[in-house]
């Protein structure tokens, strides 16, 4: 190494093996600075006097919680676990009628769910092709959708061409025009749930279309929440402001930040709840389920989606009993756990069904 | 794990690295980065834990959004991880990832204040970073009167002052790799380091 005989207190601060044996000595470093020190007794005050100053800041201070720590190793470990193409993008032809683009658009559809329901139940490893396009003569180039469908069991995460951030929960699927940048509006037509961070565009609004109701903001950050199979559509407001368009299903509300509004199909009802906690609607994107004082009949669906099962329960009594719980990236099986210990059922897994038997709540009729 | 039953095996770890007590720092990181580039998930795994909070300090001193940093460490990772074939051997781990966090975190928030910014692209990334002191710089250790001190003297540097002592002190990295990562010349990082020692030595 180098002649240390003339340096400064300065020039020990700023010597990179000076600071690299202060700061994680190892031995080589240790056997050199030992015997540096003790054929220069005379440097010994300046020395200590660098160690004080390097020592006065902090190392890596334990700046995430290990709850965090695992959740973030955990999504590393998915993502390098599940298949590229756990998404699967397809490209569908819109043709420019109506009625054409609705008949060529369900038959491509329901190729595609075929094909990815097969794909995906039997070889995993198979990576399809994007769909051929259906043929049709007058077809623009403009006239393209990009499919994103997410099945069971997997989340996902995709990048639009303007930047906006979009996190695809289970089971879900978004749509949107190939050229989306290009026309007066950014939209896309949402089925499942969705997390969506907009880029700011005054000039054109991004639309999220979900069942009877189109979602219109600038730029912000929300949660929606629309599975055709609960009867319900859910968005919730993390910060800016949104406007829903109940296109005459529904009242037109506005929302503000932390306000949730749920439009509930049946009832043709609306509810707004103001101070929400935005992450109990939004944690699923960093694979953290919360349920605060959720009954089944909405904690099952979610747990089916989470982990591509189906549950069966015979205790009719049990759907409304309610539950509140905060889980990390658990497994299924440790998922219901959690939940027998806390009452008294059993559960069998079979494959892709789980049985519950048992009371879920005990003081229920 | 019934969640991923249906999922290929993981690729399994490709032989163990074994260290000998004693073994430099340098030889340590470069026999685990080629573990990790063999393929090894118990290095994957070794490098993510001695790394993650790290990381997460220096990406915090960029934006105010916890998710976003949480985003871009998760995207480094899985990115190194597909590309690990065709990526560098490596004597200092932490100086490669927090160069690739780097990229990775000012390419995230360069889109999404694309908009906005349009006009004052030039001067982006020294308009956000943000080393301000009180996040950071000063261990707990350090004595009550010198570290309300130092913490004065911090702020009182340029911002690239404070992310050059950043990555020095808190990091240990050596000036190549500072400069590296900067994208600044070994030089420059040489005297942005001795006038920010220079004044908070004045101070405490």
């Amino acid at each position: 190494m180098k002649d240390y005989t003339f340096y400064s207190v300065e020039d020990f601060i700023i010597d990179d093996d000076f600071v690299a044996w202060v700061k994680s000595p190892d031995s080589d470093l240790e056997a050199f600075w030992a015997d540096f020190m003790a054929a220069n007794p005379g440097k010994k005050d300046e020395i200590d006097e660098a160690i004080r100053f390097v020592k006065m800041f902090a190392t890596d201070a334990p700046e995430l919680s290990s709850d965090t720590l695992d959740t973030l190793q955990q999504q590393i470990t998915d993502r390098i676990d599940i298949p590229v193409s756990a998404a699967t993008v397809h490209e569908i032809v819109r043709a420019r009628t109506r009625r054409t683009y609705a008949y060529a658009y369900a038959a491509a559809v329901s190729l595609v769910l075929l094909v990815t329901a097969a794909w995906w139940r039997f070889d995993p490893q198979i990576t399809i092709q994007p769909e051929a396009p259906i043929a049709l003569t007058e077809v623009a180039q403009d006239a393209l959708l990009t499919e994103h469908i997410v099945p069971k069991g997997v989340r996902s995460r995709i990048t639009l061409a303007d930047g906006t951030q979009v996190w695809l929960n289970a089971d879900s699927k978004i749509q949107y025009a190939r050229d989306f940048m290009n026309g007066g509006n950014r939209e896309v037509y949402l089925q499942g749930e969705a997390f969506f961070d907009v880029t700011p565009d005054a000039t054109r609004p991004f639309i999220v279309h979900v069942q009877d109701v189109e979602i219109r903001v600038l730029g912000t950050a929300f949660n929606v929440k629309g599975y055709d199979e609960d009867g319900r559509i859910e968005t919730t407001l993390v910060h800016g402001k949104i406007a829903i368009d109940g296109n005459d299903a529904y009242d037109d509300i506005t929302l503000a930040a932390n306000q949730r509004a749920v439009f509930m199909k049946e009832e043709k009802g609306l509810v707004v709840q103001n101070n929400v906690e935005t992450d109990t609607y939004t944690s699923w994107r960093r694979g953290v389920l919360v349920f605060d004082d959720q009954p089944l009949y909405e904690i099952l669906p979610i747990l089916e989606r989470t982990f591509n099962v189906a549950i069966h329960t015979d205790d009719a009594y049990a759907l409304d009993c309610r539950f509140t719980a905060k889980i990390s990236n658990k497994s299924l099986s440790e998922v219901l756990e959690l939940f027998r210990t806390s009452d008294t059922i059993g559960y069998t897994i079979a494959d892709k069904d789980v049985y519950i038997k048992g009371s879920f709540c005990n003081d229920l009729p | 794990m019934e969640v991923r039953a249906h999922q290929p095996e993981p690729t399994l770890a490709a032989e163990r690295v074994f260290l000998e007590p004693g073994t430099s720092n340098s030889e340590r990181d470069r026999l685990v980065w080629d573990a990790f580039r063999s393929g090894s998930r118990e290095a994957l795994d070794t490098i993510f834990r001695a790394h993650a909070s790290g990381l997460f300090a220096y990406g915090s001193k960029f934006t105010k959004d916890r998710d976003t940093v949480l985003d871009c460490i998760q995207d480094l990772f899985v990115e190194l991880w597909n590309r690990r074939q065709s990526i560098s051997a490596t004597n200092c781990i932490r100086y490669y990832l927090l160069r690739g966090l780097r990229r990775r975190i000012t390419r995230a928030l360069h889109g999404a204040k694309r908009i906005e910014m349009a006009s004052r692209m030039a001067g982006y990334l020294d308009e956000t970073v943000d080393f301000s002191a009180e996040q950071i710089l000063v261990a707990q250790e350090a004595e009550q009167s010198n570290r309300a001190r130092l913490r004065k003297a911090v702020e009182g540097l340029t911002r690239r002052q404070r992310e050059s002592i950043h990555l020095k002190f808190y990091h240990g990295l050596d000036t190549p790799s500072i400069a590296e990562v900067m994208g600044l010349t070994e030089a420059s990082v040489h005297t942005l380091v001795s006038q920010a020692v220079r004044a908070l030595r004045g101070a405490v």
